[in-house]
């Protein structure tokens, strides 16, 4: 069993989630990939990752329900979800309300596009 | 990190993450018998001042002629037909096709074993390639847009894709975030 | 469901960041559409000797031909080089060429894919520093060129006034 941490990176832009696991894996971690919400939940019962990088906007299951999914479930609460959002000027709260109302338990946000070195801080710092 | 053993790939299903099915399109292929030039920019600049999008471009220059293929939505199509047509000139050769559609498959995970499967069994099928192009982890191919499905069927002789996975086409409502 | 796609215009594109890759090998096949079967099942064979592509290409060309642009990094012996010679080499109303070393510069931005006039200013950013492109493609949401030699860095200096990466202000 390797002891490099699982983070799984959820986006349905294939493009970004190969960027990405490319930088998460140049800096030793393992990585698995998901491109709804849905197949989101399916990876995180299957591999039980430490951290999620998981989108706001995508098809069947966006990124807020999959997050407050996670963070109400007992088995799964302890997963790290940062959130990737393309609207986070105005968020100075991870706990906070938007779209509509949607309120979000994630642990942290970065906004897109991403400063992938700044993530990778963001991830480490979550990890510890 | 990149896959190095694509060459040990199974002869069986190559596991894929997805695939997407465009909306209807209209390609452009564009052909000049002048050196090294960028016959396609007066197109871009007129595309871009009149706020349309490109889903797809291939270009090859050499010395001795310039070859490209971009793609718009068929929504555009009157508009950019008109826009092509004060900007073509004498030396160019233009093709229309339409409509097509792309099919975008990943991850391709730069194996030219999937690249090399997926082309043969377009020929196979006898299914035109009008262009194709590869991104960070996507393949996308042009085909006419009535072959979609077929294409589909075919490929799904080849890649495994995931159980839960996706409807290949998606219903857009895009918004205008911010102006 | 419908799916909510962001549709945005900025005065200054924004993008994740450049890569540039140097010493790659750019080679064009052209060869008739109905030769798309004997050519997929050769090129499956360049994944011998760790091959793996950095972009791959293609256009309709006149008489039913397809021209197809393959750019990676040669391994040491030419391998890749000889398997395509030779698949070449007997057929009918097919050439290769090959252009090497050439550079590729690669960058892709969020929603690229729905939005208009990236092509622009990359290619107006390039033509009036008075690069050469040998090849492009843009695809999802990447965009790739590919350049003569030592003309990568140069190129990545320029679009760099084009586009903007942003450094988050991350202050949680």
């Amino acid at each position: 069993m390797s002891d490099k941490k699982l983070i799984l990176v959820v986006d349905d832009d294939p493009d970004l989630v190969e960027s990405l696991s490319m930088k998460l894996e140049s800096e030793n971690f393992r990585v698995a990939k998901a491109y709804d919400g849905m197949e989101g939940w399916d990876e995180i019962k299957k591999e039980r990752p430490a951290l999620i990088i998981l989108d706001v906007m995508m098809p069947r299951k966006d990124g807020y329900t999959l997050c407050n999914e996670i963070k109400n479930s007992e088995e799964y609460k302890g997963i790290v979800v940062v959130l990737l959002t393309a609207v986070a000027d105005a968020i100075n709260s991870t706990n906070y309300t938007h779209m509509g109302g949607k309120t979000t338990l994630a642990d942290d946000f970065v906004p897109k596009p991403i400063d992938l070195d700044k993530l990778m801080e963001i991830v480490k710092d979550n990890l510890q | 990190m990149r896959m190095k053993n694509a060459c040990s790939e199974e002869i069986g299903k190559m596991k894929i993450g997805g695939l997407k099915l465009s909306e209807e399109l209209v390609q452009y292929n564009l052909y000049r018998n002048l050196p090294t030039d960028l016959a396609l920019l007066p197109f871009f600049r007129s595309f871009a001042e009149n706020r349309i999008n490109l889903t797809f471009l291939s270009l090859r220059n050499s010395k001795t002629a310039s070859v490209s293929s971009f793609c718009i939505s068929l929504t555009d199509f009157a508009q950019v037909e008109e826009l092509v047509k004060s900007k073509v000139s004498a030396e160019c050769r233009l093709k229309v096709i339409a409509p097509v559609g792309t099919i975008t498959v990943f991850p391709h995970n730069h194996s030219f074993t999937m690249l090399g499967r997926v082309i043969s069994i377009f020929g196979k099928a006898r299914i035109p390639i009008h262009a194709l192009c590869t991104s960070l982890s996507s393949l996308a191919i042009n085909t006419d847009y009535q072959h979609l499905e077929q294409a589909v069927e075919e490929l799904e002789k080849i890649l495994d894709l995931p159980l839960n996975h996706a409807p290949f086409r998606s219903e857009l409502d895009q918004k205008v975030i911010c102006q | 469901m419908v799916e909510t796609a962001a549709v945005y215009w900025e005065s200054k594109v924004r993008i994740y960041g450049f890569r540039e890759k140097i010493g790659l090998s750019l080679f064009t096949i052209i060869f008739p559409m109905n030769r798309l079967d004997y050519w997929g099942t050769h090129i499956q064979t360049m994944a011998e000797e760790e091959g793996v592509f950095d972009l791959v290409f293609s256009q309709e060309m006149v008489g039913e031909c397809i021209q197809l642009g393959m750019v990676f990094e040669e391994n040491a012996g030419g391998f890749h080089r000889q398997l395509l010679e030779r698949a070449a080499k007997n057929e009918d109303q097919t050439s290769l060429t090959g252009t090497l070393p050439v550079e590729m510069l690669s960058f892709h931005g969020p929603h690229f894919q729905d939005r208009y006039g990236i092509a622009s200013a990359a290619f107006d950013a390039l033509e009036k520093a008075d690069f050469e492109v040998l090849a492009s493609g843009c695809t999802g949401t990447s965009v790739y060129i590919v350049l003569p030699e030592n003309i990568a860095r140069p190129a990545v200096e320029h679009l760099t006034k084009t586009f903007i990466i942003p450094q988050a202000d991350h202050s949680l």
